[in-house]
């Protein structure tokens, strides 16, 4: 990745207080971005990536502590800026969209007026100008007749178009960088397409910058340039797209390519991924995968494996090819 | 094929058992103190009381509090702390029989209503329910004993004394507020695969309610049963307190207090000091024993995760 | 062909729920009513894996309620091995219940949270066989069919994984020995890894004891790689029914086309494009309910709601333009 990056992190550690201590779910990725990209997020559920996104945007409260020897977003230094900073750049710099569209919108209030006041948080707009934005916004996100959306409440809104108001909530004080976590899996398989495609033309259109969180390997290779796989609070793999796809070297990656069915004419058995992810604290001496891994060593199980470069693609794993 | 599947362990169990849960915010464990002791003067009485609580001894009376009489002595020279400890069983009787004269009849409604939700049947009940809430219960309760008269009723060879007569009264008016907090919960475990599951088996509607829906309205209820007995407790100070409820020369400590009406401003302040602290505190400690079993009662709340899961 | 009796067979089946809040009018059988399933006709042969696909709205979990009987249909028949029990009341249905049950999606209310692993198993075996003295001992061997160590016993359903409950449900499923097993979005809420087992699992189990399934997804690939037959559903009818290579690689039905379509595919989907944001699945009256989405829609499909017709042996499609080329 060349050029300045807009989002840049280094060794981020997030731990939660457990019976046990303090328990680090997220245990030191690096992970830049440059403008205009879109990075995917790729992990199964215990692997970190949501609360990885929460701790980028300064969201992990206490007891919680976030730890990284780096977390810039264009310039500014998160891990010093003080609260009023950080909140000022929330939604004005870096956005998020979550997965469930159902309890991310107050039921209470119309979606019109949620929009506002997310607007009037970040900009000081006369009424009928801010009103505007609100509808510019939601034709943006592709939902016809943006007055009776305003007008209606969440619950009056299909699913798809609940997220397309979510998206526009995230994105109308124009943020540089939107994060969004795993926002079309709770929508049916046809909204989906068309929420992807509404973030391919976001990207076009406002040259947004894109963190794309998922489990889902195919949607994510059809969004994103670059990605990131995340497994127990570590990166194992990381790369464009397309060699990550067409080459993994990852077990883990590769496995998970072929454990998952597809909508091919020849049906090949599945590959199984045996026994489960680690529970959150359990001990790591070494390859958090090797429980799992059918190739894993001595070596594997007793020291993390260091990460090895060819070119932009990284992976961390003792028995990969150099 | 079996052989290709790893044997899943299950883990150490991570569920705390509910007492030492219970016990360990100060709050639930000052409130579990205070509803033991109310118990032990109730239950205990005879052996804790140091003096008779209705003998009277007119050379005595008026003493303030003292080494032999730690709460002092009312008008009549009866021991006053001898008074408290006794008057614990008219509250505590009360409250109690007042709660588990409307639980069978709360939770029966609450979690067939529930269970059926959407029918005619959840809507009939529901109403009626919320009519019976309607009614404020001390209006009532002083309204129908005002009206029966506070002496006994005798029935046959039956001896109905007043406080039944409160514990009936309260013990109906309890019903909503019990099928209520059934209702919630049973409403919303009907929808639950797991009742489907059943269903699919064969299982009878009556076998699912009482086995499956049942076990998960009981903390809920219990939390609102404990609520409800220290409503108990200040509504029948409030009954005798008024002449309504327990008679003298029984002692009750609302009692006590109303006869410590004409005392207060004649510097006799144990007469109405005890018995009010007596029933402020029943009635907290009760309160904060009913908030610490809701934390403590349900087998999920028990590991709690950061903050975000 | 076979020329055998289904196992199950579904005709006519429609399936109508009361929107009306006014008892009065309910009583009086005037209320307005929802059609949730309308008129589905469907073959489950014994042995089969037969999937029914479909999004939120299609009417799949009412038609596998229906199919359960968890409630009565409103119209058609419902034919277990040849007895119609659409209308049957509960007490003559013990027999069915022995043999069809059903996996339900994990979610949190799969299990009851207030009974340990070894209840739900003990108790539904209780109920199967009556009080035998080794109904623990059935109960540990059906854990350990479906993968999982006998210490589950004793674990209630919040200390376990998501994977681990989905396994106790298919323990329970099985402990009443059924012929014929409703798996309802078995692994929707699974992770990715997870998935795989299960599925594994499923299918070990039932080349093993021969039963008979109706696979419930919104997954095309999974339905894919799993069944023998796949129902495409749309607004409570079946639109397309066919082999898994007629239906997914040979779509007749543009509702089918427009799934398969969105389907994501990975490096080779980068440059695809999507359809403009669609109408909400409405109940039309009269007429082809995808109408107002189709791109192929011509005048006959606003007023004629159309038929399954047969495309050859096994492939059906419910399209005007099908039946009339």
């Amino acid at each position: 990745m060349t050029g300045t990056a807009l989002l840049e992190v280094a060794d981020l550690r997030v731990a939660f207080p457990s019976a046990a201590g303090m328990v680090e779910a997220v245990r030191g990725i690096d992970l830049a971005i440059a403008p205009g990209e879109a990075v995917g997020l790729l992990g199964e559920s215990g692997s970190g990536k949501s609360v990885s996104s929460l701790a980028l945007m300064r969201l992990v409260a206490a007891p919680g502590r976030v730890r990284a020897s780096k977390l810039a977003f264009d310039g500014h230094d998160l891990l010093t800026l003080g609260d009023g900073a950080m909140q000022a750049l929330r939604g004005r710099a870096m956005a998020m969209v979550f997965q469930d569209p159902q309890t991310a919108l107050n039921p209470a209030f119309r979606v019109g007026s949620q929009l506002l006041h997310v607007l009037r948080a970040h900009e000081r707009l006369a009424p009928a100008v801010a009103r505007n934005r609100v509808h510019e916004i939601l034709e943006l996100v592709g939902l016809p007749d943006p007055p009776r959306v305003m007008r209606a409440y969440p619950h009056e809104l299909s699913g798809g178009m609940r997220q397309r108001a979510l998206i526009g909530m995230a994105l109308i004080a124009r943020p540089r960088l939107l994060i969004a976590d795993e926002p079309t899996t709770a929508l049916d398989v046809t909204v989906q397409a068309q929420i992807v495609d509404l973030f391919r033309r976001l990207r076009r259109e406002l040259d947004l910058t894109l963190l794309f969180i998922t489990h889902n390997l195919d949607l994510m290779a059809e969004l994103c340039d670059r990605a990131l796989v995340m497994y127990a609070g570590l990166i194992v793999e990381a790369g464009p797209v397309e060699a990550l796809f067409a080459a993994p070297r990852h077990p883990y990656t590769r496995m998970l390519l072929e454990c998952v069915p597809r909508l091919e004419p020849e049906r090949r058995a599945l590959t199984v991924i045996r026994g489960m992810p680690p529970r959150p604290g359990a001990a790591l001496p070494g390859c958090p995968f090797a429980p799992r891994c059918p190739g894993a060593d001595d070596r594997c199980r007793t020291s993390r494996p260091l990460e090895q470069r060819r070119g932009e693609h990284r992976v961390a794993c003792w028995q990969a090819a150099p | 094929m079996t052989a290709d599947i790893d044997r899943l362990a299950a883990g150490p169990s991570t569920t705390r058992s509910g007492l030492r849960l219970l016990l360990a915010s100060p709050t639930s464990a000052m409130g579990a103190a205070i509803v033991l002791a109310v118990v032990a003067m109730a239950a205990l009485a005879p052996l804790l009381a140091p003096y008779d609580p209705t003998a009277i001894d007119l050379g005595r009376k008026l003493l303030a509090p003292s080494a032999a009489h730690w709460m002092g002595t009312d008008q009549a020279g009866r021991d006053l702390l001898s008074r408290v400890i006794w008057g614990a069983r008219p509250s505590l009787t009360v409250g109690v029989g007042a709660v588990l004269l409307g639980m069978p009849l709360g939770v029966a409604i609450g979690i067939v209503s529930g269970f059926y939700r959407g029918s005619l049947l959840e809507e009939a009940l529901m109403r009626s329910i919320e009519v019976l809430a309607s009614i404020p219960l001390l209006v009532w309760a002083i309204a129908i004993v005002g009206v029966i008269g506070v002496g006994p009723i005798r029935l046959g060879p039956l001896v109905i004394v007043n406080e039944v007569k409160i514990i009936v009264i309260l013990g109906v008016l309890y019903v909503p507020a019990i099928a209520r907090v059934t209702y919630a919960v049973a409403s919303g475990e009907a929808k639950a695969d797991y009742v489907r599951a059943r269903r699919v088996q064969g299982v009878g509607d009556a076998t699912i309610m009482v086995s499956d829906i049942l076990p998960n309205c009981l903390s809920p209820v219990i939390v609102q049963a404990t609520l409800l007995i220290a409503a108990g407790i200040l509504i029948e100070a409030s009954l005798s307190f008024i002449g309504l409820g327990v008679q003298p020369p029984q002692p009750s400590w609302g009692g006590m207090l109303g006869e410590s009406r004409g005392f207060i401003f004649g510097g006799e302040w144990w007469m109405s000091a005890f018995p009010g602290a007596a029933i402020s505190l029943a009635v907290i400690g009760f309160n904060l024993f009913g908030d610490g079993l809701r934390d403590s009662a349900d087998p999920r709340a028990v590991t709690r995760h950061g903050p975000m899961g | 062909m076979s020329r055998a009796a289904p196992l199950m067979e579904l005709e006519g089946v429609a399936v109508d729920f009361a929107l009306e809040r006014n008892p009065i009018l309910r009583l009086m059988g005037r209320g307005r009513t929802m059609r949730a399933v309308d008129r589905v006709d469907l073959r489950i042969e014994t042995g089969a894996v037969v999937g029914l696909v479909g999004e939120s709205g299609s009417g799949k979990s009412t038609t596998a309620n229906a199919i359960l009987r968890l409630l009565r249909p409103s119209e058609g028949r419902l034919r277990f091995r040849g007895t119609d029990i659409a209308q049957a009341p509960e007490r003559d249905l013990v027999e069915f219940r022995r043999h069809v049950q059903m996996v339900f999606q994990d979610s949190h209310s799969a299990l009851n949270p207030r009974k340990t692993v070894a209840r739900t198993l003990t108790e539904t075996l209780r109920h199967r066989h009556g009080r035998l003295p080794d109904l623990r001992d059935r109960a540990v061997a059906l854990l350990a069919a479906t993968g999982l160590a006998a210490e589950t016993m004793a674990r209630y359903p919040h200390e376990l994984s998501g994977g681990q409950r989905q396994r106790i449900g298919i323990a329970r499923a099985l402990a009443m020995e059924p012929s014929f097993i409703v798996a309802d979005e078995p692994v929707s809420s699974l992770d990715v890894s997870l998935q795989a087992q299960i599925i594994n699992l499923l299918s070990g189990l039932r080349a093993e004891r021969g039963l008979t399934m109706l696979f419930i997804s919104h997954d095309l690939a999974l339905v894919n790689h799993l069944c023998d037959r796949v129902a495409v559903m749309f607004a409570g009818r079946i639109v397309e029914t066919g082999t898994p290579a007629e239906v997914l690689h040979g779509a007749a039905h543009p509702y089918t086309r427009a799934l398969i379509a969105a389907v994501p595919r990975g490096l080779k989907g980068r440059h695809r494009h999507g359809a403009p944001p669609l109408p909400r699945q409405d109940t039309v009256v009269g007429g082809c309910p995808y109408v107002a989405r189709c791109p192929e829609a011509i005048a006959l499909c606003r007023t004629a709601p159309p038929a399954l017709t047969a495309l050859s042996a096994g492939h059906a499609a419910a399209c005007h333009r099908v039946a009339t080329p």
